[in-house]
């Protein structure tokens, strides 16, 4: 009896066992056998976005909700089989003119403080006094009024619900010569000069394609959240695919004075690390 | 047999010949079943439960001990090996001196038992380090390179087979920063700032028996920027120039300024685009990408907005918005075609003296085409080339006459990626010898994740058949080609932020079925004796 039982739960573990080698080394057949359709999308009516936009920029600058929140976004780049990204996320107080960064740059991360005219800066959990030049004020909504000249014929998408906040969502699409040439941004002055006067610069530009999406809230007009597509030829790598997202939340979080505080408080840590760094402690 | 010595030695022997069993039946079998199938191999379980049942009740402990122990050293000493040496050996000896006086107490393990365990687990993980016990089944190390960079760029350098010196033997070409730092010794200094980081290029060539490296004088300075595809590493915060070296193009506290000013961030983020691709325009002076020959194509050169070239002494120009010449393709009939990339996929053949566009691949028909590569080969043996979109959603394509293509496989899985195609087991006679050797990196077969592993598959018209698969992880870089001169292929891979070159040859050995034999075989011997013994 004993034997049998025995002899029959070892037949089926080898069963079981040989089964599973055996699983292995199937063959993948295909998935389709044609290419999907073009999707057909209804040409919608242009919109024109720019009152849309002038309020969510000037409530987010004057609503006493939006001054603190919290933040995270990225630039990604694809290149063929490589993708390289920069990531920020934080917390910001416009009224004391901070913000805390945690960043990264092409896979090196660090941090980055900022408390009025105070900078410091991280390296691998060091604290470091960051330089006085490349100071930009901290104005969080600068540039988004920039886009106004080409929102006059923008898209208006299907409303989308970003964090359970209802937004009104639009677009536009458009090659980045139009951008360079219409946009109102000052960071584009060089690049419109060279417009029509360098061939490389006039055919890079307007083989690039651009699309830029907003999310505004439909009752508290802030700007939850944005996307910029760019799509730019590259000598010998076809054309490369780049996403610029920022995402707003948690405004008004009672926890972000906690979180982020003033120099006098963080400031002993930089002298630690500087006292360290003097005596050779570290390096 | 009664020399107490004698019997000494031959269970000491024993034992080491089980260490070795059990080391590529965990690795081979057991880790390869769960990468593979999952919680499905959770099966193990129960057959192992019943392995040690068959074992005799008074040595069943110690056999169990054993064998834990063998398996918990082997895991233990694994982790621990990407430490500094000095700190290694501390670790391992910790382990050693841990585990003693456990099992001593626990199952009267004696020393010198001890001892044998405790070795065979350290000598396999020094001999085969980095999980290469996982490639052994169907292929064994021909050579490997010392670790050739250090420093804080992740990733991977790019790699390209070709013979330079042109005497049918393919050089290995990457790069690495070895050179600067010799030994790998690069001390890091706090620092915020980002660096330039100067690499150069490593060149191996087989010379009588053994991989030595090229010295990179010997090779003409105009020749060197052409050796290795331009991967972007780092686009667009980095720009590398003809020395191989790589300079960043903004720092951390600037950008982050720029980017706190949340709505201009685009407008920077173009800015640096901007930057980086006109320094790559202006070195390479407008020039798109240049093709010297391409099948009947030659002098092909992309430039202005122009696709300029010869075919068959016939010169042609025409307009074109592509960057990248993909090659040639043999097609149906003898004829022959030009492929372009650029925001769209371009198929040209000369018609009536003229080169026309004749088939396309849209953004809308393939997505991610800007992260794709492409691969022209003859898959099905036909006469005629395939056009491989190797990566993502693969696809097998083959152009047609009505301007579309003909699907001859394609996937939805994003993480399948075709990494290069050849002939690298083609000794083999199977049913497969007539068609092009697929190597891909493809995930478990019943799990989600993207974990994937090296697998080579033939293409037949049911689908795409497995000839093998193995289950090392991270391989990033692979890629097929002679390169000891032996007249076969080699594999040669580089394992996701390893920074090291492996090169694999193909073995016919069946080693998962002779461990399952074994197993069977040992299943069978215990099996006996239990039953004697009850």
């Amino acid at each position: 009896m004993f034997r049998k039982e025995t002899f029959r739960l070892f037949i089926i573990c080898m069963f079981l066992l040989l089964t599973a080698a055996g699983l292995s080394g199937c063959t993948l057949p295909t998935t389709d056998t044609s290419f999907p359709l073009p999707e057909e999308t209804p040409q919608a009516a242009a919109y024109d976005a720019r009152e849309l936009i002038q309020t969510a920029v000037n409530t987010m600058n004057t609503s006493k909700e939006a001054q603190k929140f919290w933040f995270n976004g990225y630039v990604k780049s694809s290149v063929e089989t490589r993708t390289t990204t920069s990531m920020y996320q934080g917390i910001a107080n416009r009224p004391a003119q901070a913000y805390v960064v945690n960043g990264r740059i092409a896979a090196q991360p660090f941090r980055y403080y900022s408390w009025a005219g105070t900078k410091f800066i991280s390296d691998h959990d060091v604290w470091l006094r960051a330089g006085k030049e490349d100071i930009l004020p901290f104005d969080p909504f600068l540039g988004f009024t920039d886009w106004l000249p080409l929102m006059q014929n923008a898209s208006l998408l299907k409303d989308d619900t970003i964090l359970s906040n209802l937004c009104k969502v639009v677009q536009i699409k458009i090659s980045a010569k139009e951008w360079v040439e219409q946009s109102a941004s000052p960071l584009f002055g060089e690049l419109k000069a060279l417009l029509g006067t360098d061939q490389a610069t006039d055919e890079l530009l307007a083989n690039s394609i651009v699309k830029t999406t907003l999310w505004i809230g439909v009752e508290d007009h802030y700007i939850h959240q944005y996307s910029t597509w760019i799509v730019m030829p590259l000598p010998g790598a076809g054309y490369f695919d780049q996403e610029t997202y920022f995402r707003y939340f948690q405004f008004d979080d009672p926890s972000i004075d906690d979180q982020l505080q003033a120099p006098d408080k963080v400031e002993h840590w930089v002298n630690h690390f500087e006292e360290q760094l003097k005596s050779g402690q570290i390096e | 047999m009664n020399n107490p010595a004698v019997t000494a030695i031959r269970n000491h022997l024993l034992l080491a010949a089980y260490c070795v069993y059990l080391y590529f039946f965990y690795h081979l079998l057991v880790q390869a079943s769960f990468a593979e199938f999952s919680f499905y191999a959770m099966l193990w379980v129960p057959l192992l439960i019943f392995a040690f049942w068959l074992i005799p009740v008074h040595q069943r402990k110690q056999a169990l001990v054993i064998t834990f122990l063998f398996v918990f050293m082997d895991q233990a000493i694994e982790n621990v090996y990407r430490v500094d040496r000095p700190l290694f050996y501390f670790y391992v000896a910790f382990i050693g001196l841990f585990l003693f006086p456990l099992t001593r107490w626990y199952a009267r393990i004696r020393l010198t038992s001890f001892i044998i365990v405790f070795a065979a687990a350290f000598l396999f993980n020094v001999i085969l380090p980095n999980q290469i016990v996982q490639a052994l089944p169907h292929l064994y190390l021909k050579w490997k390179s010392e670790p050739l960079y250090v420093g804080d760029i992740t990733g991977d350098f790019p790699i390209a087979l070709k013979d330079i010196d042109q005497n049918g033997t393919k050089e290995i070409i990457t790069l690495g920063n070895a050179d600067e730092y010799p030994g790998l010794e690069r001390k890091r200094k706090i620092d915020a700032t980002l660096k330039d980081e100067p690499l150069s290029l490593f060149i191996w060539q087989w010379e009588k028996g053994a991989m030595v490296r090229v010295p990179n004088d010997s090779i003409a300075p105009e020749l060197k920027a052409s050796l290795l595809p331009e991967e972007y590493i780092g686009f667009p915060y980095y720009v590398m120039d003809p020395q191989f070296v790589l300079h960043p193009l903004i720092q951390k506290q600037p950008l982050s300024e720029g980017m706190m000013q949340f709505g201009t961030a685009p407008f920077r983020a173009m800015l640096i685009n901007y930057k980086n691709i006109s320094h790559q325009l202006t070195l390479k002076a407008n020039i798109y990408d240049s093709l010297e020959k391409a099948g009947g194509f030659t002098n092909l050169i992309l430039q202005n907005g122009l696709l300029k070239g010869v075919y068959n002494k016939e010169a042609f120009e025409v307009p074109s918005t592509a960057t990248k010449i993909v090659g040639s393709i043999q097609l149906q009939g003898g004829k022959e075609g030009l492929l372009v990339l650029g925001l769209e996929l371009t198929l040209l053949q000369m018609t009536d003296g003229k080169l026309t566009a004749t088939n396309s691949i849209t953004r809308d028909m393939q997505s991610g085409l800007a992260q794709s590569r492409m691969i022209v080969s003859d898959i099905n043996g036909d006469g005629a080339q395939e056009l491989v979109v190797a990566y993502p959603f693969s696809k097998i394509l083959s152009p047609n006459d009505s301007g579309s293509w003909d699907i001859l496989w394609n996937t939805d899985e994003r993480s399948f990626r075709i990494r290069d195609i050849g002939a690298f087991a083609a000794e083999t006679p199977t049913s497969y010898k007539h068609n092009k050797e697929i190597i891909a990196l493809s995930k478990s077969a019943v799990r989600a994740s993207d974990i994937s592993y090296l697998t080579s598959y033939h293409y037949t018209e049911q689908g795409l058949v497995q000839n093998w698969k193995i289950f090392l992880r991270n391989i990033s870089k692979v890629a097929l080609g002679d390169v000891n001169g032996d007249g076969k292929q080699e594999l040669v891979t580089m394992v996701y932020g390893q920074h090291t070159v492996f090169v694999w040859g193909k073995h016919h050995i069946p080693v998962t079925w002779i461990l399952i034999g074994m197993t069977l075989l040992l299943l069978v011997y215990l099996s006996g004796r239990r039953f004697r013994h009850v």
